[in-house]
This record gives structure tokens, C-alpha cells and sequence, in this order.
């Protein structure tokens, strides 16, 4: 079922929120469920708006974090979805 | 006879529910279009600042077409009134490309659809400006409007549709009715009372459209 871009969005952002807010972008890749072309796609969005970081820890070893923006689209997306739903005809 | 000052404030007090409610509706959904960069939200927003905008200079044109020439400051108003409906038109003729746009914004390239909105209020509101009348911004909206009422074709039965539909109908007649009142000159208060009506109609239409998204804004 093809999944819009919000929802995409979300779900990736879940995925991070509920690991604990720290999952290595394999392990995150392979639950997003997407093509590696389409990840990487909404992985730089996602980034590149700042709704979620990179940190890197100890060994160079690389861990993905939500900010607080990517913690707020979370919170708000059933409204964003409804009011998109409202507005579009 | 000059318009009392009641009937002013009246009017004042009309334009200023409209605006506020406009207002509040781009405030309020700043939130969600900071996170999603949504385009037909973006539009929707434009459209409530842009109309906010023309009801607040249009309060100034109300006020010039209920006023007879008389003293100094109707004097003043006179020379400043194409001017004054220039920007009205400016403003409203925006509003209303931004609701087609939320609505089939994919119909026109995203880098031509600001430039083209721009233009084509600029050169709606120079005419009139040069012409020195309301009717013709009223003409122009009301073949917009309908040609956004087409546009509306959905299997959706949306009340918020509907809403929209009232709002811009009743925006073309109370600016046309701006017109028609200098041009007919009828009993100014009994024409006041039926512009008043046609205001208060637009805040019942406003507000409805505020309530009918407020429930996704908390």
C-alpha cells in the first residue's frame, strides 16, 4: 500500500522515539520498511529540517536522535492529518 | 446628510471581528505549516492574511462611499479613495488566487504560481485605480470566483467547501455594493443597514470557517 509522505515521516520518526531515541541508521533503515533509495531520501529531509540529529559516540559509532522538532511533528500528526483532510477538497 | 458616527463604529467594529478572526487563523496554523511545509496549507493561510488585509483597508472605503463631499478630510479621502481600492483589490484578488491555489495548486508550476498571483492583482488593482471603480475588481473576482466553484468538482460533501463558496460570494457583493451605493444614491442608511447585514453575514461565514478548524489547532 503506498503510504504518503507524512505518514513516511512519521513513521521513521516513531521508529527513533520508540528505541529510546538512539537506533543506528541500519537497524532504523531496515524497520522504516522503505527502499534504500526512498530512506536515504527522507533521512536527508528529515535531517536536513532538523527533525532529527546525528551523534556520534564513542568509536566513532554513529546513533540517530530526534530534537525537539521531530518530537512535536510526533505529537501533532494526527492533527496535521486532519487538518489537511479539512482544507483539501 | 453625513453617515453618524454610530454607524462608523458600527462598521469598525464589523471590520475588526473579520480581521481578527483572519488573523487567528494564520496564527494558528503556523505550528502545523512550520512542520510540514504543506503547500495547500501555505495557500490557505495567504488566502486568511490576504482577505484580513482587504476587509481592514476596505473599512476605509465603506467609510468614503457612505460620506458626502463636504469638508476638508472628505476631501482628502476623495483623492486617496482609488487608491484606497487599488489595494483592496490587491489584497482580495490575492485571497482569492491563494484559496484556488490550496485547492489545484498542482495545475500551475510551483515557481510561476506567486510571480503570476502577484501580477495579475497588480494589474487588477492598477486598473482600477486608473478607472476609479470597484466594479470592475468586482467583475474580474466574480468570473475568480466562479471559476473556483468548478475547480470545487470532488466527491467530497465538505461543509468547509460550502463555507469557502458563501465567503467569496459574499465578498464580491459587498464590494460591488460599494460601488452601487455612490451610484444610485439611495437613502444612505437604509443602504448602510443592508451593507451592514451583508458584513455581518461574512463574520457568521468567518467564524464558521475558524470553527470548523479550530478543532484540529488545540
Amino acid at each position: 500500500m503506498k503510504r504518503d509522505k507524512f505518514e513516511i515521516m512519521h513513521n521513521i520518526l516513531l521508529i527513533i522515539s520508540k528505541n529510546h531515541n538512539s537506533i543506528k541508521i541500519t537497524p532504523l533503515k531496515r524497520k522504516s520498511n522503505l527502499s534504500s533509495e526512498s530512506f536515504n531520501t527522507y533521512y536527508e529531509y528529515l535531517k536536513k529540517n532538523k527533525f532529527l540529529k546525528e551523534i556520534v559516540e564513542k568509536k566513532q559509532k554513529k546513533f540517530i536522535t530526534l530534537t525537539d522538532k521531530g518530537y512535536l511533528f510526533i505529537e501533532k500528526y494526527n492533527t496535521m492529518i486532519g487538518l489537511f483532510d479539512e482544507i483539501e477538497f | 446628510m453625513e453617515l453618524c458616527n454610530v454607524c462608523i463604529y458600527k462598521e469598525l467594529v464589523c471590520s475588526l471581528i473579520i480581521v481578527f478572526f483572519c488573523g487567528l487563523i494564520y496564527y494558528k496554523t503556523r505550528v502545523i505549516y512550520n512542520l510540514s511545509k504543506h503547500e495547500p496549507l501555505k495557500y490557505f493561510r495567504n488566502a486568511f492574511l490576504f482577505f484580513g488585509s482587504a476587509y481592514l483597508v476596505r473599512f476605509f472605503l465603506t467609510i468614503w462611499a457612505f460620506s458626502n463631499i463636504g469638508s476638508l478630510a472628505d476631501c482628502i479621502v476623495c483623492s486617496i479613495r482609488p487608491l484606497i481600492t487599488a489595494f483592496v483589490g490587491f489584497f482580495s484578488t490575492l485571497a482569492i488566487i491563494n484559496i484556488w491555489y490550496s485547492i489545484s495548486h498542482e495545475k500551475i508550476k510551483k515557481e510561476l504560481r506567486e510571480p503570476a498571483a502577484y501580477l495579475f492583482a497588480i494589474v487588477l488593482s492598477v486598473l482600477a485605480y486608473f478607472f476609479y471603480s470597484a466594479y470592475l475588481i468586482a467583475i474580474v473576482q466574480t468570473i475568480m470566483v466562479l471559476i473556483i466553484i468548478i475547480s470545487m468538482h470532488s466527491n467530497k460533501n465538505s461543509k468547509l467547501k460550502l463555507l469557502y463558496i458563501l465567503m467569496l460570494i459574499f465578498w464580491v457583493i459587498n464590494l460591488a455594493s460599494l460601488e452601487l451605493i455612490r451610484a444610485v444614491s439611495l437613502n444612505l442608511y437604509l443602504v448602510f443597514n443592508i451593507h451592514l447585514i451583508l458584513s455581518i453575514i461574512s463574520i457568521i461565514i468567518i467564524i464558521g470557517i475558524y470553527l470548523r478548524i479550530s478543532k484540529w489547532l488545540k
